[in-house]
């Protein structure tokens, strides 16, 4: 059941489809709010995300294969030599997850739950393989990412301007895995990267 | 907590070099852009400092000029650079254009203009499911995303033009590597630069639709591109994919329609056929208007022809109901150590009968050896074997309506055919070779 939230910066009104904790940007004022126990609590400013033509817009159903998703918010994160999207999606069923989205390279990710012992970042260089669950990845990717914006519905309390270390991995049948080495632990994530010509607007 | 606002893109500037005006239309992976008017390279990632220079580049001939815009497969997608590939062989020297395209949805993608055709690409993170290396023999298969595609070919090209934005820093007479594989409409490359290696996925493109996307006139090429499709009238292909269906059809109908039928007399007729004529025994007919087969056949029928008047007469012997001559001949021999044959040592013939009864073959032959046409007196064969079936179902009509349609068929086929040899025409010219 939708709920109406109140902007603690500007008053605006903001409808919300999930009482879930979530991250909620004012689209009024841009102001960035984490919503928690029914209360949004204000966490400053998040950068106005430069409105580009993006394959994906918050509200919309989208298609890749027999995956139906919408995406219901994004984080924005720069890593120096350019930035992609991270769209936080929700799939008919109500299973959520990550659309990863940097000029046409996009992966499909969730969680990894179960425990993981993985290298250190400083360990790691492009080309080291991994064996990931007794699949072989090669690190394809190392950077350092800032998060920069954010707009619509997030799960967790991400803050302008943090910064983590990252490494994506490329394994077989276009595996990816991308591990973040957070200030709060280190977190896994595993899916698969996909062809964007594969992705249509339901 | 402060305002992050994110700084505006710049969009156009002036080489840093010449003070030529360029444009700036690509995402944040651009990594070089060269000026069309100096052919300096500059780093967009330091201020658009030199990197280095194309000397003496020499303008190729481009239909479609940088900077152009299009919808291709519903992406909208705008042309930001330009690379022209040289290969070298034999002497000769093959030259092809690589648009760079960008859209803010779909990323980049390469446009390749060869011999007027055009073969959409982006890269992907298929790798092949099927072992194949970047030097493979022609038409080695591997399986990409299900297609099973054949490698064409497998080559390495330099750059010899460069203009506006790229991906990396390419650089003058840089080399790569390449394996193309082709399953029309698709192709797939694998690129090797450096130590880099990259995987392509491309889709052929009718000039039809560049030239509908781009605005430009639509200059049909004459030959036949590695992955380009088979397109005939739709009319026609519908029509001869019908015609072979119902060939298709119409033999299976012939097999289940056709009958030898059954057996009802079988007789060896010997040497007295020749001299005074001979008389079979009997045999019942008990379907009267069904169609009978008679064969006739002369084993020892070598070199020489025989006639035989076969009449169908009453038990008694007193009424002839019919006669069917029938004539075989069989030559064979060696001619520069090569066997040859012609003609048949059996023939059958049908015949209906229109009452029940029982019913005798009377049977007078005739025949020489050799090239006589005149009958030899003395002519004698052994023994003439005659069977006699009834119920036989010949099909006849089944089988033209079968030739018919494969007649119709034919032409699409056979212009298939010729297209997929021109596809491979170097590939055949080598073997011959």
């Amino acid at each position: 059941m939708a709920i109406t939230l109140t902007c603690p910066s500007c008053g605006n009104q903001i409808t919300q489809v999930t009482r879930s904790s979530q991250i909620l940007v004012c689209p009024a004022c841009n102001t960035t709010s984490f919503l928690q126990n029914g209360k949004l609590e204000d966490l400053g400013k998040s950068a106005v995300l430069t409105d580009t033509p993006s394959i994906f817009q918050i509200g919309r159903t989208f298609k890749h294969k027999d995956w139906r998703f919408s995406p219901v918010g994004r984080v924005r994160y720069d890593y120096g030599d350019g930035w992609w999207d991270e769209w936080f999606v929700r799939s008919d069923n109500g299973k959520e997850g990550w659309v990863s989205v940097d000029e046409g390279e996009i992966a499909i990710e969730t969680l990894v739950q179960d425990k993981l012992n993985v290298p250190a970042y400083e360990t790691l260089k492009i080309g080291s393989v991994l064996n990931i669950n007794r699949i072989r990845m090669t690190v394809i990717e190392m950077n350092t990412a800032t998060m920069v914006g954010a707009q619509g519905e997030l799960p967790f309390r991400a803050v302008p301007g943090e910064k983590y270390d990252y490494i994506d991995l490329l394994g077989p049948k276009r595996a990816s895995f991308t591990i973040e080495y957070q200030t709060g632990g280190i977190e896994c994530y595993r899916g698969v990267w996909i062809d964007p010509f594969e992705i249509s607007e339901v | 907590m402060a305002t992050v606002t994110q700084p505006l893109k710049l969009r156009k500037l002036s080489c840093t070099q010449c003070g030529g005006s360029i444009e700036l239309r690509g995402g944040h992976n651009v990594r070089s852009i060269v000026c069309q008017y100096c052919g300096s390279c500059l780093d967009s990632k330091d201020q658009f400092k030199l990197l280095h220079k194309f000397l003496n580049q020499k303008r190729p001939f481009m239909p479609i000029k940088v900077g152009a815009t299009a919808r291709l497969r519903g992406v909208q997608f705008t042309t930001i650079g330009v690379i022209q590939y040289e290969q070298k062989e034999d002497g000769e020297v093959y030259r092809w254009l690589e648009y760079l395209l960008f859209s803010h949805t779909h990323g980049y993608a390469w446009l390749c203009y060869e011999d007027g055709h055009y073969v959409l690409m982006h890269e992907v993170k298929d790798l092949p499911e099927t072992p194949v290396e970047i030097v493979s023999p022609r038409k080695t298969k591997f399986t990409v995303r299900d297609h099973t595609f054949k490698v064409f070919e497998s080559a390495g090209a330099q750059i010899s033009y460069v203009e506006g934005e790229m991906t990396w820093q390419a650089k003058q007479g840089e080399k790569i590597m390449y394996m193309d594989g082709v399953c029309p409409p698709y192709m797939y490359s694998i690129e090797m630069r450096g130590q880099e290696q990259e995987f392509f996925w491309g889709e052929y493109i009718s000039t039809s639709e560049i030239s509908e996307a781009f605005r430009i006139e639509d200059i049909q090429p004459v030959t036949v591109f590695c992955c380009q499709p088979f397109a005939a009238n739709p009319t026609f292909a519908a029509m001869s994919q019908g015609a072979l269906l119902s060939a298709g059809l119409a033999l299976l109908m012939y097999f289940f329609i056709s009958s030898s039928g059954t057996p009802v007399m079988h007789h060896q007729f010997g040497n007295q056929l020749f001299s005074e004529g001979e008389t079979s025994k009997e045999f019942k007919v008990d379907a009267p208007g069904s169609l009978y087969g008679i064969s006739v056949n002369t084993p020892n029928l070598k070199n020489a022809w025989s006639f035989f008047d076969v009449k169908v007469v009453d038990q008694k012997e007193e009424n002839q109901l019919f006669n069917m001559p029938t004539a075989l001949a069989f030559y064979e021999g060696y001619e520069d150590g090569e066997y040859w044959s012609e003609g048949d040592t059996e023939v059958v013939s049908y015949f209906r009968i229109p009452e029940s009864g029982d019913y005798k073959l009377s049977v007078e032959g005739e025949g020489a050896t050799g090239e006589s046409e005149q009958p030899a007196p003395d002519f004698s064969l052994g023994n003439v074997n005659v069977s006699i079936r009834k119920g036989v179902r010949l099909g006849h009509y089944t089988l033209a309506w079968f030739f018919t349609c494969l007649l119709l068929a034919v032409p699409y086929f056979f212009k298939a055919l010729s297209f997929e040899q021109k596809r491979w025409q170097d590939d055949d010219d080598e073997d011959d070779d």
